[in-house]
């Protein structure tokens, strides 16, 4: 495809063209909701293009094909999906139009992008500003307010909904040729590491938050007495959550089960209790 | 609580785990959305927005990424919540059922996810058959009707579990209960620690530290954290992108406009 004929396409969606690409966005957001081990969100995709298969084939067979070629394995986090589906769509045209048009690519594309996809997907959305979202609505939610919940859909819908949208308009738009640029030349990885970086961040900052490990413990050494937490507290603020947040870390790695690691804080939190360290 | 109000529940809750599916997860099917619901159900929502608060810290970690199958906050959650409530308990007794049932929940995804696959067969016969609008009604029949048995499960839970947790509840000593009480403030570091598996690198762990000192010396509140991570990956992807301006120049107008977004 040459450069030409993208710009041509990118500015001249027309009425039609508009009205299928909101039914492909509406059906794509539905990808996973019928997940299954073998074909994965297959059922979804030919849901999705369902309108598009409608609106450009005629023949029955070449219909039945298209079906038949859409319920196959596929995998991506939902709301990236629209990249995906938006150029499946413009594939489906073009073969609908070119009877040498090679069908099988349109396959091809679409798992070789559906990995790319659901790793920008996860770490922006499930990664990121999931977290954030999250956080903020916890912080507020904590104190009782319904605020928290309120302001965590938004943070994380407002921009999620656009990705959704507009992803299906620029998957249809940019054609192939542009998203496998993109997801070559590392434009998607980049912004991938800065996904994963304000991520970082905020687990950090939650783990200095939202982790309460204090202990009232009272030293007394040759009769003065010692506060030990404000001893910790002059060596580093918040040690003890960032250390049991670390010593988690570390069980996860040595792949401990989380649900082991959860009763394990159950039985200390008892313990600590009756000795009174806590 | 009442059979109507456990039948509502599991109404509500079926509708929102359909919702959440449906509309490409828009984050509603979360203890933060669920429990002030539940609360306001069973009339506290004072309560219902609390234990949302603690139970999505402590379930903070758990995420369904690519297929595999993690506890089942939701339904740990809204029955935990529900408990709590009923029994006029405090939020660790929430975390005391909340926990274990999410566990044993994930059993459900995987009934669920095998259910959805026995449908293929006849999918590929309706694609054979060109059949748009039998395709259209199976994937919305599926995408509800799986998730049957874990409903009967939670409406069964809610409306005659309520004795049996109080049983529990009751053979717990006092120690016991001030000590789990301790350890919700302490689990949130387990979900912390999920998160950081999936996300920690050496090359990136400086920002998990910037994130810490932020909050620990200068104690701003988490969004403007958040806002100071974009701010610094704009700049670091401006710096990378100097470097290959060449490569990108046909591309960049729609790099711009992912960020807008």
């Amino acid at each position: 495809m040459t450069s030409s004929t993208t710009k041509e396409r990118r500015f001249h969606v027309n009425k039609e063209d508009s009205k299928m690409l909101k039914k492909v966005f509406w059906r794509t957001m539905t990808l996973s909701s019928t997940y299954n081990y073998e074909r994965m969100q297959g059922l979804g995709y030919v849901y999705s293009m369902i309108p598009v298969i409608d609106r450009y084939y005629d023949k029955k067979e070449e219909k039945i094909e298209a079906y038949k070629r859409h319920f196959e394995l596929f995998n991506t986090t939902p709301t990236m999906g629209g990249f995906i589906t938006g150029l499946s769509t413009s594939m489906e045209k073009e073969a609908s139009l070119d009877p040498k048009f090679a069908k099988e690519s349109i396959n091809a594309v679409k798992v070789s992008l559906m990995g790319p996809f659901a790793g920008i997907g996860d770490s922006i959305f499930w990664g990121s500003l999931r977290i954030i979202s999250l956080g903020v609505g916890i912080s507020l939610a904590s104190q009782g307010s319904i605020l928290g919940l309120l302001l965590h859909l938004l943070i994380f819908n407002v921009p999620a909904f656009l990705v959704r949208y507009y992803g299906v308009f620029a998957g249809y738009g940019m054609g192939s040729s542009f998203l496998k640029t993109a997801s070559q030349n590392g434009m998607l990885g980049q912004i991938t590491k800065g996904a994963a970086m304000v991520g970082l961040m905020t687990v950090g900052a939650m783990a200095c938050t939202m982790v309460s490990f204090s202990t009232p413990l009272v030293l007394n050494i040759e009769g003065s007495e010692l506060i030990v937490q404000d001893l910790l507290n002059s060596i580093f603020p918040n040690i003890l959550p960032l250390l049991l947040t670390f010593t988690c870390f570390k069980l996860l790695n040595k792949n401990v089960k989380a649900i082991w690691i959860m009763l394990g804080l159950m039985v200390l939190g008892v313990i600590g209790k009756v000795i009174g360290i806590f | 609580m009442t059979i109507f109000q456990a039948l509502i529940i599991t109404a509500v809750v079926w509708m929102i785990t359909w919702a959440d599916a449906w509309y490409a997860y828009p984050m509603i099917n979360t203890p933060l959305v669920l429990c002030p619901i539940i609360g306001l159900i069973l009339g506290d929502l004072q309560t219902g927005i609390v234990a949302g608060a603690t139970l999505q810290l402590i379930f903070l970690g758990v995420m369904s990424i690519g297929g595999t199958l993690p506890a089942d906050a939701s339904l740990g959650s809204v029955i935990g919540t529900a408990f709590a409530i009923t029994m006029g308990q405090s939020i660790e007794t929430a975390l005391t059922f909340a926990v274990p049932i999410a566990v044993l929940g994930s059993m459900f995804t995987l009934v669920k996810y095998i259910i959805n696959g026995l449908f293929n067969p006849y999918v590929e016969k309706l694609c054979e058959k060109g059949d748009a609008k039998g395709l259209e009604r199976i994937h919305l029949f599926i995408s509800f009707a799986p998730d049957l048995p874990k409903m009967i499960v939670l409406f069964v839970a809610l409306a005659y579990g309520t004795g049996f947790a109080q049983g529990i509840i009751d053979a717990v000593p006092v120690n016991v209960q001030s000590g789990l009480d301790y350890a919700t403030n302490l689990m949130p570091a387990v979900g912390i620690a999920l998160l950081l598996r999936m996300m920690w690198s050496k090359k990136m762990a400086v920002y998990f530290f910037l994130g810490v000192i932020l909050v620990s010396f200068f104690k701003i509140p988490l969004i403007a954290v958040a806002c100071v991570g974009v701010i610094i990956a704009v700049i670091m992807i401006m710096n990378d992108k100097k470097g290959m301006v060449q490569e990108v120049a046909t591309t960049k107008g729609a790099e711009e406009d992912m960020f807008n977004d």
